[in-house]
């Protein structure tokens, strides 16, 4: 398909009138065509921007894996550590100032493998820090194996039988631990992102955001982006999210449904 | 007064304006965290048990790469779960002070008993070539001042300090002045950026001392991401060869030049030439300066040299003392002869080792018979 010169300038100065730009880094994003995590960029992007948020004063927290590559795409103070331990140096970031605003992301290995020992504990001291975890069931930085939330039968080259283990439910998981704040999200959806983003950042206390993605590089039959589409839904009409037991039904019954689950009341 | 070394520490640590602890229970350093629960609140700080020793050092990391003081104490079977994120903050240049409490190991080990086999951990452990600062109190006074000192340097060299003492030396209580620190000793050793950098501020800019000015999240126009990845000097990930050779040599150079903010050895010898030179660390310092003195009022040439800075550490310093002796003893409570192992190769001809894992202090006599023996 070709694209006519004009055409081409009026998409590029609607781009950059979104304001989008004004927050990405200098350093292009090194996901593959196609990734999940260029939405969940743009929502959290856009989360940052229209919260009036200085970038000077907002940290970006990683792990290792695809997502823990997230702050050097954009333009805030950035801390890449080490596989499985962005909260806990999240943790310590918040603690040391408070007029941060702090963001963790992740993959689901780095936060519900290596890194799952540490949710429970941010989530209990109810630290203010919001959490992305970017769940595309599979470890993609090194070539596709199971991950902790991969289905059972899940085959790549690591489990050419079929994985054999079952997986786990990251927002049950985070209900339980008991985090005052709990959404679910979709990386096809960034609005919906920056929406419940723009909630957990007003919320003091610790968010925890299990946002549904797709490896189009090494997932070729589970989270595609067609399954991905057919079976996230918004949550039930009249959810209460103030009720702690009616967002845990929702987990475990309802597990394609997007939105703020929870909210503990102040 | 009485102090005990775990109590010197918590108090250096306060008076060296410590804002965060992090820390999981584990003998013999949790007394520190108990002594600091009580006592950090009332000057404005905060204690957090973690849960486990990986998030502790995690969150002191955290504090520091946001500007302030944080600090963690552990024992050996702590300390190794630490060690990946220690060689993190080697790599991303993040400062950190972890206090090591050496018990009997390994694993478990001996958690109520003393030994000295946690040095070549505490130097070497972890992946890469991870240069950090390692040094060893031998008295309890020094437990204060040395607290307060890896405060200054890990935020001038940016890099994790390690303080190494073990059982004896944390439990036991001497009589002594209580320790304050001077203004010097306070003084800030940070080193931030120039305005001349701002809006084009290379983090990991390669200078001459190997130090790059380190920015703070909240100062505008230094935005930067801190990474264990190797890096570009903007912070970008680079493993070009050039690069990776550029970024390794200029973290040494950093290291190697924090010797001059370390104290260096200290001679306790009158003769320019001994028949035997007797070398400690630690708590086992103390039995080796009770032989050595013991056997000098005998008539006998020999000498202690007490070394505190285990790295870097003072080549000339020990080298020029071992020029001086005909043999040279190392005793250490470790079966590996670990201080022996690090230093040895100074010497021109094999140092002899006294070796004992009793779980027990160093006794003096069997240095004094040592010395004997080799005479």
């Amino acid at each position: 398909m070709k694209t006519s010169g004009k055409a081409l300038a009026s998409q590029v100065a609607k781009i950059e009138d979104s304001r989008v730009f004004s927050i990405r880094s200098e350093n292009l994003p090194t996901w593959c065509p196609g990734c999940g995590y260029f939405g969940i960029h743009q929502g959290l992007n856009n989360a940052i921007q229209r919260a009036g948020l200085s970038h000077q004063r907002v940290v970006t927290v990683s792990g290792i894996g695809c997502a823990g590559r997230y702050p050097f795409f954009t333009h805030t103070y950035g801390l890449h550590t080490v596989h499985g331990r962005a909260l806990p140096v999240a943790t310590g970031v918040k603690l040391a100032n408070p007029e941060l605003t702090v963001f963790a992301v992740g993959g689901d290995g780095d936060g519900l493998g290596i890194g799952g020992g540490h949710l429970p504990h941010i989530a209990r001291r109810n630290v203010d820090v919001n959490y992305l975890l970017f769940d595309n069931s599979i470890y993609g930085l090194t070539k596709g194996q199971p991950s902790p939330s991969s289905p059972i039968g899940f085959t790549t080259k690591a489990s050419p039988q079929g994985n054999a283990d079952a997986p786990l439910n990251g927002t049950l998981m985070a209900l339980a631990y008991g985090a005052s704040f709990v959404a679910r999200l979709f990386a096809g959806d960034p609005e919906g992102i920056t929406e419940a983003l723009m909630e957990g950042i007003k919320h003091k206390g610790f968010a925890f955001f299990h946002v549904y993605t797709s490896c189009v590089t090494f997932d070729k039959t589970f989270k595609t982006w067609p399954h991905l589409k057919e079976w996230v839904h918004p949550l039930p009409e009249g959810h209460d999210p103030s009720n702690l037991k009616s967002a845990m039904s929702v987990a475990l019954d309802d597990p394609f449904s997007l939105g703020i689950l929870y909210k503990r009341p102040e | 007064m009485l102090l005990s070394g775990n109590v010197a520490i918590a108090r250096g640590a306060l008076d060296a304006n410590l804002k965060l602890y992090f820390g999981y229970p584990i003998t013999p350093a949790t007394p520190i965290m108990e002594y600091l629960a009580k006592a950090l609140p009332e000057q404005g700080g905060r204690v957090v048990q973690m849960e486990d020793e990986i998030s502790s050092i995690g969150a002191v990391m955290g504090s520091f790469y946001a500007g302030k003081r944080a600090m963690t104490a552990t024992s050996g079977p702590g300390f190794a779960l630490m060690t990946e994120l220690i060689t993190h903050g080697i790599m991303a240049e993040i400062p950190a002070v972890i206090i090591d409490a050496q018990r009997g190991g390994p694993a478990t080990g001996l958690p109520t008993k003393t030994e000295q086999s946690d040095l070549h951990a505490a130097v070497f452990g972890g992946p890469g070539d991870s240069a950090r600062i390692v040094f060893a109190p031998t008295k309890v006074t020094e437990c204060y001042q040395y607290t307060v000192r890896s405060f200054q340097l890990a935020e001038k060299y940016q890099v994790p300090v390690i303080v190494l003492t073990d059982f004896f030396l944390d439990n036991r209580v001497e009589s002594v002045n209580m320790p304050r620190a001077t203004d010097e000793q306070l003084a800030d050793w940070n080193i931030y950026p120039g305005e001349e950098t701002r809006d084009r501020y290379r983090r990991y800019e390669v200078t001459e001392s190997g130090i790059s000015p380190r920015a703070v999240p909240g100062m505008g126009g230094y935005l930067f991401t801190a990474t264990g990845l190797e890096h570009s000097e903007k912070g970008i990930p680079d493993y070009s060869p050039e690069n990776h050779m550029k970024m390794t040599e200029k973290r040494h150079r950093k290291i190697q030049g924090a010797l001059a903010d370390l104290p260096a050895p200290e001679i306790f010898s009158g003769g320019d030439s001994m028949d035997v030179g007797v070398i400690a660390w630690g708590s086992t310092f103390g039995a080796a300066l009770e032989a050595v003195l013991k056997a000098q009022k005998e008539g006998l040439r020999v000498g202690a040299l007490k070394i505190t800075s285990l790295f870097p550490y003072h080549k000339d310093v020990i080298r020029g003392f071992m020029d001086r002796c005909g043999e040279i003893l190392i005793p250490e409570l470790n079966y590996e002869g670990q201080l022996a192992d690090l230093i040895g190769h100074l010497h021109r001809k094999d140092v002899v080792r006294l070796n004992r894992v009793t779980g027990m202090p160093m006794p003096a006599s069997a240095i004094y018979e040592n010395i004997r023996s080799l005479l």
